[in-house]
């Protein structure tokens, strides 16, 4: 019944949009610019801020209270505002060492990146070119087809880490402990590496150089990284991980962490660095029971403690409230083309205002027929929906362009801006969701036009 | 004899009374396009000039040379080996590219505006030269890049020093890294922890990075990081050994009108070595870096968008004015025939408009500089631009008369027998 008059009512509505073409013509055009700029904030704000992998949630970190607190005044309202959160966040590597050695039966991963060279091998397949022992010297003759490309960001991790934060993989599956243990070669790759290097698809076993030595891929994740891995915040932001090899990898490819947090002056090698307060890894670790968490405090009381050193253990949700990514423009463009979204819904109002103007007559006999208000104040709303649904579906023609324009031309990141079905529906939702909004009051305003106002012209 | 023109207000304040919500809507419609459309223009500005920042170094004959020499432990597991391994190639490649001719000098900095490499600006503190002691107060703290580089970046770099010597040589110090004395440091970074160049000259600055170092010299304003970035002209160049890295950056200067020449040369010096390391040989030119692409893409997207909605506000404006401009047509006709002339009609419409116009450009006024206040908190050194604020309410202004002028002056056409034809 209600279907039925849904349906009834909506044709009433469509056949009324036909009785004013230019003001309905005006309406889509003006909710398709709005709505489009609109859709093109939200596919930014959606890379930065939109759904990540979802991590398990009995998940803790864990921070160490440290000299680098003492920074963090100076970092807040600067440019370094994410340095606020690594300098919070991330733990120096003989931290590290002490967490991961609790031997408590516990998924655990460190984590922190780097930037290494990549590339396929040159040599022809079945041979694995040697891991240089030092710099490779400089090849005879010209530049080869395999020549390396400019450094991309690779993470370093432990095993638990894909489990740990609901990192989906394509094909293959992670390193396990056991090969961690064993210093085997192993690497997962990014989608977007994969379809890079790989173009044939052919990149799980495959063999990569990785800095010059060989590492057997393993798995392919599913998806672009997030642009603000749940698992660094602080790294939020610029182009995405390329490669997640296993943690000790680090030692073998004598790696310079990406933006270590200074505490104090130290010598310039890298064993200087990982002997010395320096902050640079992040540190999680899977607590499902009460017991186990306790079992974790206890750890690191007696491992902290004597270093006068305070340790903080925070769930998940702790720490996404903690740790909110800083706000950048993506944020505010998302305010200002919400704000633009309303502005739009504005001259939409006007409009119908005018529409019902126009057909006050034909309102009012509708009136007189005994149509109650009801049903009036329904059609508008439905011929409203019906406008704004259109221009919904119309914006992506606007935000399709930009997307293609911002990928192409501005590329900011190796992270492409998509229109997703997910982005679709929530423009769609956003624009439809406006044009009732503002046709409420045009609506009333026709519904309650008397009766007797048309008869009385006519 | 023709009557003056009547401007009477009371027929119009009778119209806005009677229609409160429509007058209400129109100028929330005004104020939100002056605010989005405003702000549209200062993120725009923001970003266009961004774009056009470049390093202030004199770019015409710099070369750039990234370059990431890779490295791997043995079984000895010697990490020393691999670091002295990469650092001597890095040397290396400094001595071939100073034997290139046309090369006057050749400098290595550990960052330059054209990387995209995250990394963070240092926290320094200030001692100033009276205070220096045992238990020294620092004078201020503030945020500054650190810079690595050598006894060649004056030359490279052609920096000129403001303040003071330059880096002195240490006392019986070898050739190299470590060789000199001191640090030097930019205009900005002077008056920002100093409160000035000469008080900066002798005094000591710290971080959480490098020891206490003497400032030696003052040098013109550089910036070596993206300008996206706030502070980056506060910098500071150290002449210790940097942190190991494969990754190092050679500016290399030439000779004046030799930068081709040079740039073929080190393009080809580093060819056959692609399969073996990256090297990447490019002009020094801020027009080619990732913040001037970003920049002026955003500057063209966000004035696009800013045409856009101009449109759109006039669309808008147009339409629902024409519609209610002829709602109003027997109104117009007993106007009319009361006596009112064609440019009173005219006049009663504008009158309309402008006071709606004023009132939302007003409240547009007071939107934009929220926003102003949202973006001053990620769009670093961004000013409430009044020329921007100015422009946008002369093109809403002009659009909200040219949308009431075009049906007012159709209005204007009605004859006064209209207002009798429905009695």
């Amino acid at each position: 019944m209600a279907l039925s008059l849904l349906l009834y009512h909506t044709r009433l509505a469509r056949m009324s949009l036909r009785r004013d073409p230019g003001l309905s013509a005006t309406i889509v055009a003006v909710m398709t610019v709005v709505s489009g700029i609109f859709s093109t904030g939200l596919l930014h704000y959606l890379r930065f801020y939109g759904p990540t992998p979802a991590p398990t949630p009995a998940l803790h970190h864990v921070e160490v209270d440290t000299a680098a607190r003492a920074l963090l005044d100076a970092f807040q309202g600067t440019t370094a505002a994410p340095n606020a959160i690594a300098a919070r966040m991330r733990v120096s590597y003989p931290h590290y060492l002490l967490l991961a050695a609790s031997h408590i039966p516990a998924r655990e991963t460190g984590t922190f990146r780097a930037r290494l060279l990549v590339r396929r091998p040159a040599a022809p397949p079945g041979a694995v070119e040697p891991a240089p022992s030092s710099p490779p010297p400089p090849a005879e003759g010209g530049a080869t087809a395999a020549a390396w490309r400019c450094p991309r960001n690779a993470r370093f991790v432990n095993a638990d880490f894909f489990g740990m934060f609901g990192l989906e993989l394509g094909a293959g599956a992670p390193w396990t402990r056991a090969e961690e243990a064993a210093h085997q070669a192993v690497v997962v790759i990014s989608k977007a590496l994969g379809d890079d290097l790989f173009p044939a698809g052919d990149a799980l076993g495959a063999t990569l150089l990785v800095n010059g030595v060989p590492y057997r891929i393993v798995g392919i994740c599913a998806a672009h990284a997030p642009t603000a891995p749940p698992w660094d915040p602080a790294a939020a932001g610029g182009s995405q991980d390329v490669l997640y090899l296993p943690f000790a990898e680090h030692e073998r490819l004598v790696v310079s962490p990406e933006m270590p947090i200074h505490v104090s002056p130290r010598g310039p090698s890298t064993a200087e660095l990982l002997a010395s307060e320096e902050i640079f890894v992040s540190y999680w670790t899977e607590l499902p029971t009460e017991e186990s968490r306790r079992a974790y405090r206890v750890y690191l009381e007696r491992t902290f403690g004597p270093r006068r050193m305070p340790v903080i253990l925070r769930d998940l949700s702790a720490f996404r409230a903690q740790f909110a990514p800083p706000p950048t423009a993506v944020g505010f463009f998302m305010i200002l083309t919400t704000t633009i979204l309303l502005g739009g819904g504005l001259i939409m109002t006007r409009l119908l205002l005018a529409k019902g103007l126009v057909r006050a007559d034909e309102l009012g006999i509708f009136r007189a027929l005994g149509a109650p208000r009801r049903s009036l104040f329904s059609r508008q709303l439905i011929e409203a929906a019906l406008l704004s649904g259109a221009a919904g579906v119309l914006s992506t023609l606007i935000a399709g362009p930009q997307a293609f324009f911002y990928n192409r031309a501005v590329a900011d990141t190796d992270i492409p801006i998509t229109i997703t079905p997910h982005s679709f529906a929530i423009t769609l939702g956003a624009t439809v969701g406006v044009g009732l909004l503002c046709a409420l009051y045009p609506a009333w305003r026709a519904s309650t036009r008397a009766p007797t106002v048309a008869l009385g012209r006519h | 004899m023709r009557a003056p023109l009547q401007l009477d207000v009371g027929p119009l304040l009778r119209t806005l009374r009677r229609q409160p919500m429509v007058f209400a809507l129109v100028v929330l419609e005004i104020a939100a396009g002056v605010a989005t459309i405003s702000s549209l223009l200062m993120a725009g500005r923001w970003y266009g000039r961004t774009a056009e920042r470049s390093s202030g170094l004199d770019e015409e004959n710099l070369v750039l040379v990234s370059t990431y020499t890779p490295g791997a432990v043995g079984p000895d597991r010697d990490q020393a080996a691999v670091e002295r391994a990469v650092r001597a190639q890095q040397e290396a490649d400094r001595r071939r590219l100073r034997a290139i001719p046309d090369v006057e000098a050749v400098a290595p900095v550990t960052i330059t505006v054209l990387d995209d490499r995250w990394c963070y600006p240092t926290l320094f503190s200030g001692f100033a030269a009276h205070q220096v002691g045992p238990s020294p107060i620092p004078s201020r703290r503030g945020m500054g890049w650190t810079v690595y580089s050598d006894e060649d970046l004056l030359a490279t770099m052609r920096l000129p020093v403001i303040a003071g010597t330059g880096p002195g040589t240490a006392a019986g110090a070898a050739p190299g890294p470590g060789r000199l004395d001191g640090a030097l440091v930019t205009r900005t970074f002077a008056e920002q922890i100093f409160g000035g160049v000469d008080r900066a000259l002798g005094s000591t600055i710290a971080s959480e990075q490098s020891p206490p170092t003497t400032i030696v010299g003052v040098v013109d304003d550089v910036r070596m990081r993206m300008p996206f970035m706030p502070n980056g002209r506060t910098v500071v160049f150290l002449f210790t050994a940097a942190p190991f890295d494969h990754e190092a950056r050679l500016l290399v200067r030439a000779r004046p009108g030799r930068r081709g020449a040079v740039l073929a040369r080190a393009q080809a010096a580093f060819a056959p070595e692609a399969a073996t390391r990256f090297v990447q040989v490019r002009a020094f030119q801020s027009t080619n870096s990732l913040h001037h692409r970003i920049g002026s893409g955003l500057l063209r997207m966000l004035g696009v968008f800013g045409v856009m909605l101009g449109v759109v506000v006039l669309m808008g404006a147009l339409a629902s004015t024409w519609f209610l401009v002829a709602q109003r047509t027997r109104q117009i006709g007993v106007r009319r025939a009361l006596g009112a002339t064609r440019a009173d009609i005219v006049a009663y419409f504008l009158l309309e408009s402008t006071l709606t116009t004023a009132l939302g450009s007003a409240l547009g006024v007071i939107g934009a500089f929220t926003l102003y206040l949202m973006m001053r908190r990620v769009f670093s050194e961004i000013s409430f631009d009044l020329g921007l604020i100015g422009a946008t309410l002369l093109l809403l202004s002009a659009a909200s008369i040219l949308a009431t002028l075009i049906p007012a002056l159709r209005a204007a056409r009605v004859p006064p027998g209209v207002a009798s034809r429905s009695l």
